[in-house]
């Protein structure tokens, strides 16, 4: 989620400068974004002004409005107040949570003056709405995306066969891996009350998968997409689940997200340069508007604050930038030692997963609590299927790990092999998609 | 980008090819109609709802009656109540270059009733969202039009078949025979949740002049082609009450048309209704089945 210090953001960043960031820092933190100059706010800032109410008003309303007054509704009872406000049926349009994020990165990015504002009507709400990743990211920024609409565009075969294989690895992990866990997740977290620990073991692995297969499918459908149109979108998962300890994670999941965080709102905040019990209040704030970001319930705020607590240890004691590379980067296999780390992080990785699927916090805690029961060495009771799906979960693990290296797992894996080989695979992959698809299983991403 | 189409079209022959290939290894016990909808036009054919589709076996016809071929092309109730929607799909399966065929018409008040308010507006019959009114075609195979967005479970689900029987078989002749337990336990069970659905669907259903305008329509086209019989199934005693409810109208003008295109019917629910064995009291079960075709055909037989 953040790197933790503030230099590292600004070197790897060829957008985000010092003096950006202490301009917007500066703004933030003595209100000098909402000043005026003789009474009227003037130019830039005006503007920055205007983007950022009507981009955060309209996610406010159409995300978080019944959830706001819900909350309020539930706090004044608890006051022992009557209090009965009615909510809204509102309609949450499809990515919203993107691409408002999207145009305020632009927003921001012309504010900051590293970006020249664009005269380019079409190409702005090109960029805005740029179909591949329109409805569940990557989040781009409009530095590296705005540009690409204003190049001329030749077909590149190369380029276009890399687009080729990230989209069928994408419907891969989407369409095998993600909707089939998704069957035993739904009926793991139907009742878990009901079923012994060794299926809500299941179905909580199964889910970190499903979530997974889900989310990175999508970008992968969406990077590859872009590629075939000669566009180049950001990576946005790097094998999350090989990661050694939870701020390894949080670089490897959902980067644009991550990054946007960091840039526009952990590093203003003030990042790690204060003290430490400011840097942890950054943290903690950064996570949880993380969860919030994900959806208006506490369920997503709890599976952030789960996530901060996690990462604080490592930050506290100066840990959190141990695991940089890809863990047995020169290596077959990872040393026992990696492994525990990686299984120790999966792990942790997985309960806080629980609260995130979890419809409340209620059953988040019965899940956990019987989760963690007896029956955890007990047969699971489900269906033959399951252990088919656990076989493909194995086979999709061992194609991560032989493809680590790369932007995504069969980049360019079987390159050195006989084409028949590297076609073999490929076909394999089709057929799988093939026979495993079920009928419209929408993406978890587009509720977002 | 030539180069780059034609690789990817080249490279798609193979996986299209395969996955026919295992779709053409369906043998009835993973999709409750991609056989009935992927078969060949047919020369004679039972026609109904559900009852009719586990109810009558065209094997036990076609051994009786000399020269029949009976096929079962019925559905469901949400799938094939008399109305356009079948009545289309009925034209698309009758084979029309082989004269002389005869045509079984299962018949009850649900089969031409509708919701309530809507109950003469065909537009909006709730079988216009069914695969029957969707798909162009009910005799082409493979019948892709249902594969790609109808097919009920996965494709690897024909593979696993071959390994782990399911609670269906969808028989080559069309009889849809459903395994169920035994267990009185699990029956009573079945039955109570048909009794609920009885009960919703006769508060909120009505007989409908446009159904039966329908199905006379299929009568006239029938007529054409062959002898056209018409039958109405058994159901156990307490789903007869609701029944009786529409009995009257029911009974009037399907009479009407009975007279009109002087056609046999055979009532089975003017007999013994507990004679038969019913799975959830309104299916029968295989036994029953197997009798009540008997029974069909001899009643056939005395006519043809």
């Amino acid at each position: 989620m953040v790197d933790g210090r503030q230099s590292t953001a600004d070197s790897n960043s060829n957008y985000t400068k010092r003096s950006d960031i202490e301009l917007l820092k500066k703004d933030l933190s003595t209100k000098r974004l909402w000043s005026v100059d003789n009474g009227l706010l003037t130019g830039k800032k005006l503007y920055l002004t205007i983007s950022i109410i009507f981009n955060l008003g309209l996610l406010a309303f159409f995300k978080y409005f019944n959830f706001f007054i819900e909350s309020t509704t539930d706090f004044i009872n608890l006051l022992g107040f009557q209090a009965n406000i009615h909510t809204l049926n509102i309609i949450l349009p499809v990515g919203i949570s993107f691409y408002t994020f999207q145009t305020l990165s632009y927003s921001i990015d012309v504010y900051r003056g590293k970006l020249e504002p664009t005269k380019d009507w079409v190409a702005f709400f090109a960029y805005v709405s740029f179909f591949p990743q329109l409805v569940a990211g990557p989040i781009e920024r409009a530095s590296n995306l705005l540009p690409q609409f204003f190049q001329k565009k030749n077909f590149d075969y190369a380029l276009a066969m890399d687009g080729l294989r990230q989209i069928l690895w994408g419907l891969f992990m989407k369409v095998v891996i993600a909707d089939n866990c998704a069957v035993f997740v739904n009926q793991a977290f139907t009742n878990p009350e009901t079923q012994p620990a060794s299926n809500l073991l299941i179905g909580a692995v199964f889910f970190s998968f499903q979530i997974y297969g889900d989310f990175a499918g999508y970008s992968n459908i969406a990077i590859g997409t872009g590629k075939l149109l000669g566009f180049h979108l950001m990576q946005n998962f790097s094998f999350p689940y090989f990661s050694r300890d939870i701020a390894e994670f949080w670089r490897r999941w959902h980067i644009s997200l991550s990054t946007w965080f960091r840039d526009y709102l952990y590093i203003p905040l003030g990042g790690s340069k204060g003290s430490k019990i400011l840097s942890l209040r950054n943290i903690f704030i950064i996570f949880l508007v993380s969860g919030f970001w994900h959806g208006a319930n506490w369920t997503f705020i709890a599976w952030g604050g789960i996530n901060a607590l996690l990462f604080i240890p490592l930050f506290w004691f100066g840990k959190n930038r141990v695991n940089i590379g890809i863990v047995a980067q020169n290596r077959i296999l990872p040393s026992f030692y990696e492994l525990g780390q990686v299984l120790l992080t999966f792990s942790v990785v997985t309960i806080a997963w629980i609260f995130f699927r979890s419809p409340s916090l209620g059953s988040a805690g019965t899940y956990i609590a019987h989760l963690f029961s007896s029956s955890i060495l007990s047969k699971p009771v489900m269906d033959i299927r399951v252990y088919l799906f656990i076989c493909w979960v194995v086979i999709f693990v061992l194609l991560e790990w032989m493809g680590r290296r790369e932007e995504f797992a069969i980049q360019k894996i079987a390159f050195r092999k006989p084409a028949l080989v590297r076609y073999g695979l490929y076909y394999g992959l089709v057929m799988a998609i093939f026979l495993f698809a079920r009928k419209e299983q929408e993406f978890i991403y587009f509720q977002f | 980008m030539k180069g780059f189409i034609a690789k990817i079209l080249i490279f798609s022959i193979l996986p299209f090819l395969s996955l026919f290939w295992i779709v053409s290894l369906e043998n009835g016990e993973t999709d409750y109609f991609y056989n009935k909808i992927s078969s060949p036009r047919k020369k004679s054919i039972i026609f109904g709802t559900s009852k009719s589709e586990q109810g009558i076996i065209p094997s036990i016809l076609n051994g009786k009656i000399e020269g029949s071929d009976f096929y079962n092309f019925s559905f469901a109730l949400s799938i094939s109540p008399y109305g356009k929607t079948y009545f289309e799909s009925i034209k698309d399966k009758v084979n029309y270059s082989e004269p002389d065929g005869i045509f079984i018409l299962t018949i009850d008040p649900w089969a031409v009733a509708s919701f309530k308010e809507d109950e003469e507006n065909e537009l909006i019959f709730e079988e216009t969202q069914s695969f029957l009114s969707t798909i162009p075609s009910v005799t082409i195979n493979p019948n892709i039009f249902y594969l790609k967005d109808f097919f009920l479970k996965p494709f690897f689900e024909i593979l696993l078949r071959k390994f782990k029987s399911g609670n269906f078989v969808l028989h080559d002749d069309g009889w849809l025979e459903v395994i169920v337990s035994t267990e009185p336990e699990d029956r009573k069970e079945r039955v109570s949740q048909r009794l609920m659905e009885y009960k919703k669907r006769n508060e909120n259903y009505i007989l409908s002049h446009k159904r039966f305008d329908y199905f006379e329509k299929i009568i006239i086209e029938l007529k054409n082609q062959g002898k056209v019989f018409i039958v109405r199934l058994p159901v156990e005693e307490k789903f007869a009450e609701y029944e009786s409810d529409y009995e009257v109208q029911f009974n009037y003008r399907l009479n009407e048309i009975l007279v009109k295109h002087k056609l046999n019917y055979l009532d089975f629910t003017k007999g013994d209704l507990e004679k038969w064995s019913y799975i959830d009291g309104i299916h029968l079960d295989r036994n029953s089945a197997k009798l009540i075709t008997n029974e069909l055909s001899d009643w056939i037989l005395s006519y043809h």
